[in-house]
């Protein structure tokens, strides 16, 4: 049984190695279903083989069983994954990054107490991973309800199944947008890195770069970028 | 074209045994006892993908499921806990708990009507299977052009304890719920639907809200009572079941259905909790349903003067246009 298992891990890792020629992996947490993302990319970027994926689940898996030749996400995803170099950041207002903010009912949280809370987030990475990794932004031991959709956050708060979101500037006003609820946000001083488009460590593709300069300012919008540099 | 499908198919045949090879070292196990059906296989999917890796789940076959079988299984795999999909589920697992005193806690799911059917049941959790009123409404306001402050419901009376927690939920997004009860038997329940429906009308609601409930949404009460009146005052209408927003009948415009996987993913969010509280449920509270599929009707919302910016759309999953 060993030997079997050597030989197909020596296998996996052989064709592991190989990417997907000029294809494009993309899992942006957004409001816009990811079928219509990757629709739009598509009709922009002929020669790309383009996938959206809804959930940090599907990519992640995808990205070991079929690496693709670029990632188009958020930045800590893209650093976490270990595989990918930025070749194009996402610019809002100017800036590559952008603050996140708690947000609760009524009350501000209080920060030195954060530790007893439950803390609702767009999932990014997995169960652990992601504790992990919110918990050395908020520097503090966390426990998280974690959904996979960006409009699922109200409800999670709404509901009470999390006492506070840990979101971005962005989605936090997104949110105050459709909710008359009495949202309260207080600043954590957290940046983390908008989406960014990525090549693999080793690869010469860059065909990705101009299919992202071709993005229109709506497509730009629902990814929550302005421009790209 | 066909030698780059058979090189990807390839590397996922080699990667799964490759994984399939690699060392199960799990956390914890679970029962699953759930019943034959795409909504509950797409629930264990999204419980099962999201948390696969730290709790194996071993799916028992619900029909043949007995009490005692339940508790050799238990004993057998050395199982943490059940996982309960469907209310039949719900019901062998509080027989299991009468058996044995040394029986291990359950998480539930996809249950109509949960609480009542875990009332004096102990070391049992869950989340709810209907999608609040207030879910649906915000999610509409989001996409709407026309106000939502207040709608109106007609229900039965079992379901008042029901519409009170929704009008809670409601209240807190500044959304007036206004209800009509109805006896909970009638042989005049398609004329007590149009009274209903014209006493809301009459009180300004700008919406309805049709509850699942079979003795209010059968075909002679949607022929006779709902389509008539809500088309003649073209209301926007809240339906929880998608057929009830096809075009051909001219009731509902708004769908909004669970989505199964993802509540699949949430109980899975809960089954980690319970994983990281060595098992011990009983803090855990019971939580309502988070994710839906939302399927919007075009025609005959515009029929009714309704419309939608076009970028907005992006979030609904069916946009009926025919």
């Amino acid at each position: 049984m060993d030997k079997i298992k050597m030989l197909c891990a020596m296998a996996f890792m052989l064709v592991a190695s190989v990417s997907q020629s000029n294809s494009l992996y993309i899992f942006v947490p957004s409001e816009t279903r990811a079928t219509v993302i990757e629709d739009q990319i598509k009709s922009l970027c002929n020669g790309l083989d383009v996938t959206a994926f809804g959930r940090a689940k599907d990519f992640t898996s995808q990205l070991e069983l079929a690496p693709p030749s670029a990632v188009l996400t958020l930045l800590p995803v893209i650093e976490r994954s270990g595989k990918f170099k930025s070749v194009l950041k996402g610019v809002k207002d100017g800036l590559t990054e952008e603050d996140y903010v708690i947000v609760s009912i009524d009350e501000a949280i209080d920060l030195s107490s954060i530790e007893g809370i439950k803390i609702g987030v767009v999932d990014l990475m997995g169960r652990k991973p992601m504790t992990e990794f919110v918990g050395q932004l908020l520097q503090s031991d966390v426990r998280l309800k974690r959904v996979s959709k960006v409009e699922d956050l109200l409800p999670l708060l709404s509901f009470g199944t999390a006492d506070a979101l840990f979101i971005s500037e962005s989605t936090y006003e997104n949110i105050l947008s459709k909710s008359q609820l009495n949202l309260v946000a207080t600043r954590v001083n957290v940046k983390i890195g908008l989406v960014s488009a990525a090549i693999e460590e080793n690869s010469g593709h860059e065909d990705v770069a101009v299919c992202v300069q071709k993005f229109t300012s709506d497509l730009n919008s629902v990814l929550g970028v302005d421009s790209w540099q | 074209m066909k030698s780059k499908m058979f090189e990807m198919r390839f590397k996922i045949l080699i990667a799964m045994l490759f994984v399939s090879f690699g060392s199960n070292a799990f956390d914890g196990r679970a029962l699953v006892l759930m019943p034959e059906g795409e909504a509950f296989n797409s629930v264990f999917n999204g419980l099962n993908d999201d948390i696969g890796e730290e709790v194996e789940f071993i799916a028992l076959n619900l029909e043949e499921a007995t009490a005692e079988s339940i508790q050799q299984e238990v004993q057998a795999t050395d199982a943490d806990a059940l996982v309960l999909l469907g209310n039949s589920a719900i019901r062998k697992y509080k027989e299991y708990q009468a058996l044995d005193d040394q029986y291990v806690p359950a998480i539930a799911t996809a249950s109509l009507y949960l609480d009542s059917d875990i009332e004096g049941m102990n070391d049992i959790t869950g989340i709810r299977y209907e999608i609040p009123l207030v879910t649906s409404a915000v999610s509409y306001r989001a996409l709407s052009e026309s106000p939502v402050t207040k709608i109106g419901v007609i229900h039965r009376e079992w379901m008042s304890q029901n519409i009170e927690e929704n009008r809670a939920y409601c209240d807190q997004e500044g959304i007036e719920l206004v209800s009509y009860v109805l006896p909970n038997e009638s042989s005049r329940m398609q004329s007590n639907i149009r009274k209903g429906l014209r006493k809301l009308i009459a009180q300004g609601v700008d919406m309805i809200w049709v509850v699942n409930d079979n003795a209010l949404v059968t075909p002679q009460t949607i022929q006779s009572s709902w389509t008539t009146i809500v088309g003649r005052h073209k209301l926007p209408v809240i339906v929880g079941i998608e057929a009830l927003a096809e075009s051909k009948l001219n009731m509902g415009t708004f769908a909004v259905v669970p989505d199964h996987y993802e509540l699949g993913v949430q109980l899975a969010d809960m089954v980690g909790t319970a994983l990281d509280e060595d098992w011990d449920v009983s803090d855990i509270k019971i939580e309502e349903p988070l994710s839906i599929i939302k399927v919007l009707n075009t025609r005959i919302s515009k029929k009714r003067g309704h419309t939608f910016s076009k970028e907005k759309l992006g979030s609904v999953g069916r946009v009926i246009e025919k």
